[in-house]
């Protein structure tokens, strides 16, 4: 049995711009990545060291090991943020264990309520 | 105050810690699947081919889907957001906890407001079954791209720092 292809031309929705390019690109993630981290690391590590020393005279967080940890893991943390968003974000590879499959289909649509106009 | 509520909650610690832990589960699963393995390649075929009909019009199916599925997350948040203070006051902890604070840290930096963001993007102003009701194209594609731009961000700090908070409060390590 052979299955006929569909033989209209598929219409976009036309809620949307094809025209407009989306703005996320290599260079933006990974400055992304590296100055959130940054950011991130010095806000937490700094909040905790303060609340634990200022507050209940903590010295523990201020050793070399929890500086150590922190460091570590923001260094892993960054890269694999900037690897998720272009892995995410289809920068790597070309796609092709997918295949793009053409088929005619209905997609189920919630409709839109209707609301009551209050009396005048 | 804090006595006198301390004493009130404390009997209940357990069925709160219960109700916690419940929408602890829902909010970091009930979308794993649908994100995965249905909304994520659908995106990233159309970066691939942004200018494919079919894969636009997939697109805004999947994320409007998407934005209507998430109402369980977002039920789940608000009630993660209560019980956990709650949590606080009957079991009697306070910041000297090392493994408390750095949760607490994590959950106002990170958490706290991604659910805010995400909480517009799907419900309000820029969900895009909104932005579709007001007709103009070119606001749902920002909408759209906006909101990819959500994931794109958000997607990695999840992962680790939902996994971070849950060894913090399970296994309290400092």
């Amino acid at each position: 049995m052979t299955m006929n292809a569909p033989t209209t031309t598929p219409v976009p929705d036309p809620m949307s711009d094809p025209t407009r390019e989306f703005s996320g690109n290599p260079r933006r993630y990974r400055q992304i990545a590296i100055w959130s981290t940054v950011g991130l690391a010095i806000w937490i590590y700094g909040a905790f060291a303060a609340i634990q020393y200022f507050g209940y005279g903590q010295t523990w967080p201020l050793g070399w090991k929890p500086l150590l940890i922190t460091t570590v893991f923001a260094i892993w943390y960054g890269r694999y943020f900037y690897r998720s968003m272009m892995r995410l974000d289809a920068q790597y590879g070309g796609g092709g264990s997918w295949q793009l499959t053409s088929r005619m289909v209905k997609l189920p649509e919630l409709r839109q309520r209707k609301r009551s106009t209050p009396p005048a | 105050m804090i006595g006198f509520l301390q004493g009130l909650l404390a009997p209940y610690y357990l069925y709160i810690k219960l109700i916690h832990v419940l929408a602890m589960a829902v909010w970091v699963a009930s979308t794993a699947v649908g994100y995965a393995f249905y909304l994520v390649p659908v995106f990233k075929a159309w970066r691939r081919n942004p200018r494919d009909p079919e894969l636009i019009t997939l697109r805004n199916w999947v994320m409007e889907r998407f934005d209507h599925g998430v109402i369980y997350e977002h039920l789940a948040f608000p009630t993660i957001v209560i019980t956990g203070p709650l949590l606080w006051i009957a079991g009697g902890w306070d910041l000297s906890a090392g493994w408390f604070l750095l949760k607490l840290l994590i959950v106002i930096t990170i958490f706290v407001p991604m659910e805010i963001v995400d909480f517009y993007v799907s419900h309000f102003g820029g969900s895009k079954a909104h932005l579709r009701a007001q007709g103009d194209p070119q606001r749902y594609e920002q909408g759209m791209h906006r909101h990819w731009w959500f994931f794109l961000l958000t997607s990695a700090p999840v992962v680790i720092f939902v996994v971070l908070i849950l060894f913090l409060a399970i296994t309290k390590p400092f």
